[in-house]
């Protein structure tokens, strides 16, 4: 549990004039080994505790600070006096012990006396010696020019303490690895990558993970062309990230509030072929990722957000809930996208939000595909879907597909659409559920292979 | 903060079991937002920043230990820590370093710093911003203007005896609006940013021209017109354009692309890689820029560097790793976020030196192609991509039809030798933020107007 006893303090004594407070710790500890050609190159290893402090009297205000010399009262009132100058008329609302709750088998502990699971110690040798088995395996690859591989442990521990009695915390690790590779073809160089993360290093695949960076690679040698124009098409799994990585935003409840979702005003309505169904989760087991409370000490849940093409549900938080009468659905966060200041506000972002899997191997929607083509990489979803229309104009690369199999490679398309149009036209989803973390590991998007009936792309 | 002879001891119990260079990287750090929507001010967070971290080289080896608890004995530990990673089990003569302190003058002067400004006068920036804006067009239909400064202050000292302080304020306005006309809707977010104090806003009203000219722009791009698919030449007008250069070699001419082999420009010095009239520079020291600051992230006083002259690669930008790993000398382009990120290579400000071509001829000789007046963020690899945030149709030699949902691509190599034209006319640009693994840190990349020969474009 992260210590807190300033705030503690200062929690039970806070001056006649704040109302309510709350603090937000969060707690990240990494150790990450880099090496290639059977060498250790970097190491990094860090600690670092963040509060997120909030303090109501007329209205709310905030403050970050990493400075832990500071003592709780002077962060609470910081937080208090940003809120002096605030001209809307709501104030942050806070859970209570009632709400605060959690049913979760994510490592918690709070007031209701479950148990915080003691995490592994971060033994530096078992990552140095893993991290050298990772390297082997790169190693063996043909044609191979350079190649790094990346092994990083994080320890996350999350705990929140409000002037209403709330006191949850959690903690739980998880292991990344990745392999970056580039590997000579016809006296050209190609680069493939491959990541992957799991709640333990015996669950690592560092066979796979080599295999896939070096599959992105095959993917693109052989080099064809095609025609501009509408095709049938399958998204990899790698591809649909990419795009719900921006995507998700459409189904965030102030967006939809505030009318700057291309799907406000169609809760309740079908917008996707009847095989698109979308979730968000607290856990799940492709991922080493675990979220039991959000920034606010909702619990996160598993819920529905579209449901075999029907639009169902919103992410909320707890302002966005009571703003649409509702109840929060734990999605409070931080972190949305790229921003060039520290992110202290409560926003809403996804938990693990995903596309459910269905039980069709990528090779069976191929073959269903027959000919079309098939998208194996894409590049800047931030800057190439627009949430407030849907329309996109992605950059991306794939192979044509014929009689069911992918043949050449073709480079320098741009899928052009409207997020909405494509929901309406995916004919299959694949098995291949891959699952990523996102912007500073604050939440996962993840998808399996997709199959669209038509969409529209231009090429060279 | 901790004292010099402090430091010395820290850098050699960093250097206690072998390593042929420590550093010690401290800062210090507020930001100030203030959130601004329809009904008023409605958020407003202060943050504070304070952490070190212990760089540690041996060779071609890199260790990196930060922690953000910066007393003497958390600092040793951290020290300790980074000597027990590098794991080389060797002893060392204690060898007292000399500190030299060295001044260098900031290229940005800052007349008012942040902290000393109330918070009603940065409140009445935004109220005015957000006039200006709300008057400019009647699409408008929902705007956010949120107000961001920013005041660091770092400290390095190494085991060359280097101590070095610098201090780094920016002003930014980010403006998010959503416009809609006849059921259409866009969303965009724009941000004014300043290298200075609150003078962004007393010295000028730029703010205000950039608040109005930010929604007319979305509102008029609500009257664009898809491209179809074709390979035409493009000019790109001076300016903000320069983006195409940092993404489309910039990032490639860093020494972690080129360490990794992962970039076209490897082994290519001396070699021509572009098109003659292509001279590319990236420059830290110059005046009144977003990416400039008296020194880099790792003490060395910023300088100017020539990548490419009149199409010959002459040099990567280098960290001081990165320098080692070429055998080159560092070009002052170490370049970090904060503490909680190892230095690498990366840009400050970048951009391609003036021509001696007609800047109106570029223009009326194209008798069917795109010209882009504003180029978005983008991304990049061997190859990048980058939105088109305001494009036209040339049409025998004119300026036409506003395009829509466009982006550009290409392999960054290949795109640099097709520079048929280049203008006289260099114009600067405000500057933004660049992503990547030490983090977002401030840049500008900008050029004269020039044309690309041929290129693919098409968004239907």
């Amino acid at each position: 549990m992260i210590p807190l006893k300033s705030y503690e303090e200062a929690l039970l004594n806070l001056p006649v004039e704040i109302k309510e407070a709350e603090i937000n710790a969060e707690e990240h500890e990494q150790v990450a080994y880099k090496s290639k050609w059977g060498s250790i190159t970097s190491t990094n290893s860090s600690e670092l505790t963040a509060l997120y402090v909030r303090a109501t009297g007329e209205k709310t205000g905030y403050a970050y600070t990493e400075n832990l010399n500071e003592s709780g009262e002077t962060v609470i009132e910081r937080a208090y006096k940003n809120g002096i100058y605030i001209e809307t008329p709501s104030v942050d609302l806070l859970n209570d012990q009632t709400t605060a709750y959690f049913k979760s088998d994510v490592a918690t502990k709070g007031k209701t006396g479950l148990n915080i699971g003691e995490l592994p110690k971060m033994d530096l040798e078992i990552i140095k010696a893993q991290v050298l088995r990772f390297d082997r395996c790169a190693h063996k690859l043909p044609n191979l020019v350079d190649y790094s591989v990346t092994l990083c442990v994080d320890q996350f521990k999350s705990r929140v303490i409000n002037s209403k009695g709330v006191d949850i915390s959690s903690a739980y690790q998880v292991w990344h690895y990745e392999v970056e590779v580039t590997c000579e073809y016809e006296d050209k160089r190609y680069d493939g990558s491959y990541s992957g993360n799991v709640s333990s290093f015996e669950l690592m695949d560092f066979n796979e993970a080599v295999m896939k960076a070096h599959e992105m690679i095959l993917n693109q040698y052989a080099e064809g062309q095609m025609v501009s124009g509408t095709y049938p098409v399958l998204l990899d799994s790698r591809v649909v990230i990419n795009i719900l990585t921006t995507a998700w935003q459409l189904f965030s409840g102030p967006k939809y509030f505030e009318g700057s979702s291309a799907l406000s005003d169609k809760l309740g309505q079908h917008i996707g072929a009847s095989v698109l169904s979308i979730e968000d989760a607290n856990r799940h087991p492709l991922t080493g990722y675990k979220y039991a409370f959000d920034s606010e000490g909702t619990p996160c849940q598993v819920h529905r957000i579209v449901e075999q093409g029907k639009f169902i549900g919103l992410l909320h938080n707890l302002r966005s809930a009571a703003s649409m009468g509702t109840q929060s659905t734990g999605n409070a966060g931080r972190v949305a996208l790229l921003t060039g200041s520290i992110p202290t506000d409560i926003i809403v972002t996804p938990r693990i939000i995903y596309v459910v899997p269905s039980q069709k191997s990528k090779e069976t929607l191929l073959e269903e595909m027959i000919s079309g083509v098939y998208i194996t990489d894409s590049s800047d979803i931030f800057h190439s879907i627009n949430i407030g229309s849907g329309d996109f104009s992605i950059p991306c690369s794939g192979m044509v597909v014929k009689g069911g199999l992918a043949a050449q490679s073709v480079r320098s398309l741009t899928l052009n659409g409207n997020l909405l149009d494509l929901f309406r036209h995916i004919k299959s989803v694949g098995n291949d559920l891959k699952i990523e973390p996102f912007l500073l590991k604050s939440y996962c998007i993840g998808a399996p292979s997709v199959l669209v009936d038509r969409l529209n792309i231009s090429c060279k | 903060m901790i004292d010099k002879r402090e430091i010395q001891l820290v850098l050699e119990a960093a250097l206690s079991r072998g390593g042929d260079f420590a550093e010690i990287y401290f800062e210090e750090k507020d930001e100030f937002s203030i959130k601004h929507s329809a009904n008023g001010v409605n958020g407003i967070t202060g943050v504070s920043v304070l952490g070190a971290g212990v760089y540690l080289l041996s060779g071609m080896r890199s260790v990196y230990v930060y922690t953000n608890d910066t007393c003497f004995h958390s600092l040793m530990e951290t020290a300790k820590r980074a000597a027990f990673m590098l794991n080389e089990h060797k002893t060392r003569d204690k060898k007292d370093f000399v500190f030299q302190m060295k001044h260098y003058k900031s290229p940005n002067r800052v007349q008012y710093f942040p902290k000393d400004i109330h918070v009603r006068d940065k409140i009445e920036v935004i109220k005015r911003a957000d006039i200006s804006a709300r008057q400019s067009d009647r699409a408008l239909k929902s705007l956010n203007v949120d107000y961001f400064d920013y005041d660091q202050r770092k400290t390095i000292a190494n085991s060359e005896g280097l101590y070095v302080s610098d201090r780094r304020v920016t002003s930014r306005l980010r403006f998010s609006a959503v416009v809609e006309r006849n059921g259409l809707m866009l969303s965009e977010w724009g941000d004014y940013t300043k290298p200075s104090g609150f003078e962004a806003f007393t010295e000028t009203d730029a703010y205000l021209d950039f608040a109005k000219e930010f929604v007319i722009d979305l509102s008029s791009a609500l009257d664009g017109v898809a491209v179809p698919s074709s390979t035409v030449p493009v000019v790109l007008e001076a300016g903000s354009c320069g983006t195409l250069w940092h993404e489309a070699c910039g990032h490639m001419l860093e020494a972690s692309a080129i360490t990794e082999n992962r970039s076209d420009f490897c082994d290519k010095l001396g070699q021509q890689v572009a098109s003659e009239k292509v001279t590319l520079v990236d420059d830290g020291t110059l005046e009144g820029l977003y990416g400039s600051s008296a020194i880099d992230d790792e003490g060395f006083k910023t300088q100017k560097n020539v990548l490419i002259e009149s199409g010959i690669l002459k040099g990567y930008l280098c960290d001081r790793m990165g320098a080692r790993r070429l055998k080159m000398a560092p070009t002052a382009s170490g370049r970090r976020q904060g503490y909680a990120y190892a230095p690498t290579s990366r840009m400050t400000n970048t951009y391609l030196a003036e021509g001696h071509d007609d800047d109106d001829e570029i223009i009326s000789s194209v008798e069917n192609g795109l010209y882009v007046k504003r180029l978005g963020g983008g991304n990049s690899g061997r190859s990048f991509s980058i939105a088109v945030t305001e494009g036209y149709l040339i049409k025998k030699g004119k300026i036409s039809d506003r395009v829509k949902g466009l982006s550009i691509n290409g392999r960054g190599i290949d795109i640099i030798k097709n520079v048929d034209r280049v203008g006289k006319k260099l114009i600067t640009d405000s500057g933004g933020f660049c992503g990547a693994s030490s983090g977002l840190c401030q840049v500008t990349s900008f050029q004269p107007r020039i044309r690309i020969a041929n290129m693919t474009v098409g968004s239907e």
